[in-house]
């Protein structure tokens, strides 16, 4: 029964500090989510802008952010913003240090990467909605604005639903990939209890236990919003 | 930055082809062991389906960094029962246990995408097999999968450029692929620019492949 004790709760144990890590990584995902959404609308509109210039910059985002690792685009962003903001802050106040909290640069690079790929539901979600849709609320007066809100917003999240589903899944195991620059979510939290107690399979099984679940609580919970959404529409159009 | 890559361009290169060897490795290997996973998602029921339905939600559902943990560290835990059995050589090399998790992780994506692949040919095709008195196994391997895999290309193409990404884990565990060597060579020079020629290596090497797939997809594309 040594494994109880060392998942108990308490000084001896390491089951408060797994709570806290997962916590952190469900914060995290959390709060990376409405970012990586907005910003898929942001790039997508890029993509189909009038002006030449915001189109190359939709392409050029998504081939950069769906090529290089995530890994790398993490670390070059923590590091970089970093030294930016530093350096922004010297010439204003000289000696004063900054540093950007791990978080908050996961935030970023995974908001960054799922857009990426988020840009690409959006288009496929809003051709489904079809320009008709568009086309019949402006010819009944509303303003671009308003009939985007009103008219394809409500129609857009059932289409957009699988795929924005599926990249909360990818979004909820890259978490893992903050642990790298010491974030304290679940995989580091992992990592730090075994420097001490040496039970390396012991944690690395728990947390990807805890990790297979989420997903498929995620899954689960997908399919039932989908089946809720497409109530009332026969399955071939779906 | 241009001084970086060239100070350093046997590391470079070493971790160039270590990346896109390891990747495209695995891919393969991942594929074949896919294919019977993938098939059973598509056919049977009972037992073998829940065992691939165990295999995939498993592989899938846990971050391939931390799979990578598991078995490298993981499997360390039990260093004297693995010497017993003489697998010691297998899970004490970095190689070999990146190598391992890619390929259960690459094989489970794999197989979902042959399982829909196969899904979608259509039953004419399987009743046209019937009428012209195929063997089962005849009709598979001639008919069905040659169409399974060319439905299949896009979505495997996707996942060889999602494994050249997810290599770079690799360097978490102290492999010196592309990541691995940017690691090192900035812990000696602490300069930025050294990821900044890592990620222009990965973005040449993704698009390379992607140019490659697009027209090996074209030859394919009749039978899809």
């Amino acid at each position: 029964m040594d494994h109880f004790r060392l998942l108990s709760f308490g000084d001896h144990g390491w089951g408060d500090e797994l709570l806290i890590g997962l916590g952190v990584t469900l914060a995290l995902a959390i709060c990376t989510l409405p970012f990586a959404i907005i910003l898929s609308f942001l790039v997508h509109w890029a993509k189909v802008s009038r002006y030449r210039i915001l189109r190359s910059f939709g392409m050029l985002y998504t081939t950069v952010f769906k090529s290089l690792p995530e890994i790398l685009t993490l670390l070059i962003l923590y590091y970089q913003a970093q030294a930016i903001i530093g350096w922004l802050i010297q010439s204003v106040i000289p000696g004063a240090h900054f540093s950007i909290s791990p978080f908050v640069a996961g935030m970023i690079s995974l908001s960054l990467v799922i857009s990426a790929y988020g840009s690409e539901v959006v288009r496929a979600a809003l051709g489904a909605v079809g320009n008709g849709q568009f086309e019949a609320a402006q010819s009944l007066g509303l303003s671009p604005r308003i009939a985007f809100i009103k008219v394809i917003l409500p129609q857009l999240w059932r289409h957009a639903l699988p795929g924005f589903g599926n990249l909360w899944i990818i979004l909820l195991k890259d978490t893992s990939l903050v642990s790298v620059i010491a974030l304290s979510e679940l995989t580091h939290v992992a990592g730090l209890a075994i420097t001490t107690t040496r039970q390396p399979f012991v944690f690395y099984g728990l947390i990807a236990v805890i990790y297979v679940l989420l997903v498929t609580l995620s899954a689960t919970a997908q399919k039932r919003l989908e089946r809720r959404v497409n109530l009332g529409f026969t399955r071939t159009e779906t | 930055m241009f001084d970086l890559y060239l100070d350093y361009i046997d590391r470079w290169s070493h971790g160039l082809w270590l990346t896109a060897s390891m990747s495209t490795l695995s891919v393969l290997i991942g594929f074949l062991v896919a294919l019977p996973i993938g098939f059973v998602r598509s056919r049977a029921k009972g037992p073998l389906a829940w065992l691939a339905i165990a295999y995939v939600n498993l592989f899938r559902g846990m971050p391939l960094l931390v799979l990578m943990f598991l078995v490298y560290y993981g499997f360390g835990q039990f260093s004297s029962e693995l010497r017993a059995m003489g697998l010691w050589w297998f899970f004490r090399d970095a190689y070999f246990c990146g190598m391992l998790a890619l390929i259960l992780n690459t094989s489970a994506y794999q197989a979902e995408i042959i399982r829909g692949s196969l899904n979608t040919i259509s039953t004419s095709v399987i009743e046209t097999n019937a009428a012209l008195n195929l063997t089962r196994w005849t009709a598979f391997r001639r008919v069905l999968l040659p169409i399974a895999f060319a439905k299949a290309l896009p979505p495997l193409g996707n996942e060889y450029i999602l494994m050249v990404k997810a290599t770079s884990l690799l360097a978490i565990i102290t492999v010196f692929d592309l990541m691995g060597e940017a690691r090192t060579i900035f812990s000696e020079t602490l300069d930025l620019g050294v990821y900044y020629v890592a990620a222009i290596h990965y973005l040449v090497l993704v698009l390379a492949i992607e140019w490659t797939l697009r027209r090996v997809e074209a030859r394919f594309k009749w039978m899809a």
